[in-house]
């Protein structure tokens, strides 16, 4: 009888511990649970070295070609590789902000140049500006988009860019990655509501995305949690407009600070930056 | 029945009408507007006239920007800019002025020639619709035409069945048939007042002018001009200039001039062109699928629209009329004796 009772004291002593510990000491999760990286990937300005790049740039590709390979539409303004690719400069925000918008402004041009300027300077493409945003809306397609998000899982990146737009020429082009669909095309009258009502149903009872969520392969890259450098690189074909079937290719490169950082701050050296963690 | 049976009074003794079931009315003319009502419905959704009709309209509405006459004349003065530059560039090949080798401008001059033939014929075919165009986009929006065949066949299959069955039952059908002739006024006016029998003519001319140059091959040749005349503006702009004027001072290159202080709206004009002709290729066969759905029947659907309206509205009301008239002719109506 003793001997129950010892035990029984015993099992409950075990269980109480087992669950105050559950709900004091959250066990720290595995260092390769993937963790969002929430500030600003400052970008490091892009630049050439004799025939290889290096920083943060751009190239398009003419349809039918290959992301490594091209075709690459020539830039007469870039002599980086013969035009093939166009170097570009951190706007006025220094680089890319994570959870949060980098809206186009309104007006989102002048004379046709790209009056977007927070994210990459506005560059010359073909005589013309262009410049980069993310919006919640996408001018492109009018699709509702998620702010940008980069998780690091054990020095990998992979990033919901699907904001990402271009702007060149009162004209905009997706260049997200995951893509969100195309713009919705005309309808007949009360089509869009049934398709709203279903996805509705299908989100709610049969756990399915809805329609409009982008698809598709994310960005990628690398994070040195050392000393935050960073790589995003990702290829976004552009649908629709009038270069329907080229294809963007973009690489970031730079070093991330984490939000705690002031959102206006001058650019830190690379060498001097302090890891946030 | 009247003779008086072993001594018994006879019916009529006690009752002094025989009561008799109402005879049923003319139910003909409602079989008639309810096969009406079916065929109006049926039409537009056999025909895939609904997401057809909204393409088209919004294809309209897409090139309205495109088919004005000042739209033309700008592009026709950007075709212009072009011949000054591909002419000083001629100039200067055919002297020997050029200072070195200059790919991308080589291209140009080589496919000028084309280019400037592809995009005038373009203009052309804009130009040469631009009345036929007007006449489809003052239509009523497209996309409520096909609503406006089955709603009114709703109303007539609606207006069939009730009169039928009240005419069955030899009640009068006065709502049903004041139902199906102001359906029927309505079909009668839609095409009147909508205009469509003066735009009837009008979709095949602009269907067989836009055909040759909405299509996805024609975009990627258009996307192909694009990529030549930007690397050779990037050329021009860049070092070539620059060496001939270097080596040349006098060397005539206000066409060239001209082009750089006009890239950038040409260049946008351009490429809002492209992209409204790739965003319309989709819509465009579907105008031409919807126009092609009645072949079989000896026209084209733009062709007889107007009369898909008019005809099964005088149907209609012509049957919703003949009830009535035939009600007015007999004396006898139903519930009373003879």
């Amino acid at each position: 009888m003793r001997m129950r009772t010892t035990m029984a004291v015993a099992a409950i002593a075990l269980l109480v511990s087992a669950v105050s510990g559950c709900s004091s000491h959250a066990p720290a999760p595995p260092a390769n649970d993937p963790q969002p990286l929430i500030g600003l990937l400052r970008f490091t300005p892009g630049g050439a070295h004799g025939d290889s790049v290096s920083g943060t740039w751009f190239r398009m590709v003419q349809p039918g070609g290959t992301p490594e390979g091209g075709p690459y539409m020539p830039n007469g303004d870039s002599s980086a590789q013969g035009g093939a690719t166009t170097l570009l400069d951190p706007g006025t925000a220094g680089g890319l902000r994570t959870d949060s918008f980098q809206g186009e402004p309104n007006p989102g041009f002048a004379s046709g140049n790209s009056l977007a300027a927070s994210i990459t300077k506005p560059t010359k493409f073909f005589a013309v500006e262009f410049g980069v945003s993310t919006n919640p809306v996408d001018p492109q397609t009018g699709r509702s988009v998620p702010p940008p998000t980069v998780l690091n899982s054990g020095g990998t990146l992979t990033a919901d860019l699907s904001s990402w737009g271009a702007s060149w020429n009162d004209q905009e082009f997706n260049q997200g990655a995951p893509k969100p669909p195309e713009k919705q095309d005309a309808q007949v009258a009360g089509s869009e509501q049934v398709q709203k009502v279903w996805d509705w149903v299908a989100q709610k009872w049969f756990d399915q995305p809805r329609s409009d969520t982008p698809q598709g392969p994310q960005a990628t890259g690398t994070y040195d949690t050392a000393t935050h450098a960073f790589t995003l690189q990702w290829t976004s074909l552009i649908v629709g407009g009038p270069f329907n079937g080229f294809t963007g290719v973009w690489h970031l490169e730079g070093v991330f600070e984490p939000a705690a950082a002031a959102p206006n701050s001058p650019p830190t050296p690379r060498s001097s930056t302090t890891p946030a963690k | 029945m009247t003779e008086r049976l072993s001594g018994l009074p006879a019916y009529t003794d006690f009752v002094s009408a025989v009561e008799t079931a109402p005879r049923a009315r003319t139910r003909w003319p409602f079989v008639i507007i309810a096969v009406l009502g079916v065929l109006l419905i049926a039409a537009p959704i056999v025909t895939g006239m609904f997401p057809r009709a909204v393409k088209a309209q919004a294809m309209i509405e897409s090139f309205g920007p495109y088919m004005t006459p000042s739209s033309s004349a700008d592009y026709r003065g950007d075709i212009r800019v072009l011949d000054g530059a591909y002419s000083d560039v001629r100039t200067l090949q055919a002297h020997g002025l050029e200072n070195g080798r200059y790919d991308r401008v080589d291209q140009f001059v080589g496919d000028y020639p084309g280019i400037r033939s592809d995009i005038t014929t373009m203009i052309d075919s804009i130009d040469a619709e631009r009345g036929n165009y007007q006449r489809l986009a003052a239509l009523p929006a497209l996309g409520a035409l096909p609503w406006l065949l089955a709603l009114p066949g709703v109303i007539l299959l609606g207006a069939g069945i009730f009169g039928f069955r009240r005419a069955a039952d030899g009640r009068r059908a006065a709502g049903p048939r004041i139902l199906a002739g102001a359906a029927a006024l309505a079909l009668i006016v839609i095409p009147i007042a909508g205009g469509l029998f003066p735009a009837a003519s009008a979709a095949q001319p602009v269907i067989d002018g836009f055909r040759p140059l909405l299509t996805h091959e024609q975009v990627r040749t258009l996307q192909g001009y694009f990529i030549t005349l930007v690397a050779a503006d990037g050329e021009l702009d860049g070092r070539y200039v620059t060496a001939v004027r270097t080596a040349h001072p006098d060397a005539g290159l206000s066409g060239v001039t001209a082009l750089e202080s006009r890239w950038q709206p040409m260049t946008a004009r351009f490429a809002a062109l492209v992209g409204a002709m790739n965003d319309n290729v989709d819509h465009f066969d579907a105008v031409v699928a919807l126009n092609d759905t009645t072949k079989p029947l000896g026209f084209t659907a733009f062709r007889g629209l107007g009369w898909c309206y008019l005809i099964p509205g005088v149907l209609a009301l012509a049957a919703a009329a003949a009830g009535i008239r035939r009600r007015a002719v007999s004396p006898i109506h139903a519930g009373e004796t003879p």
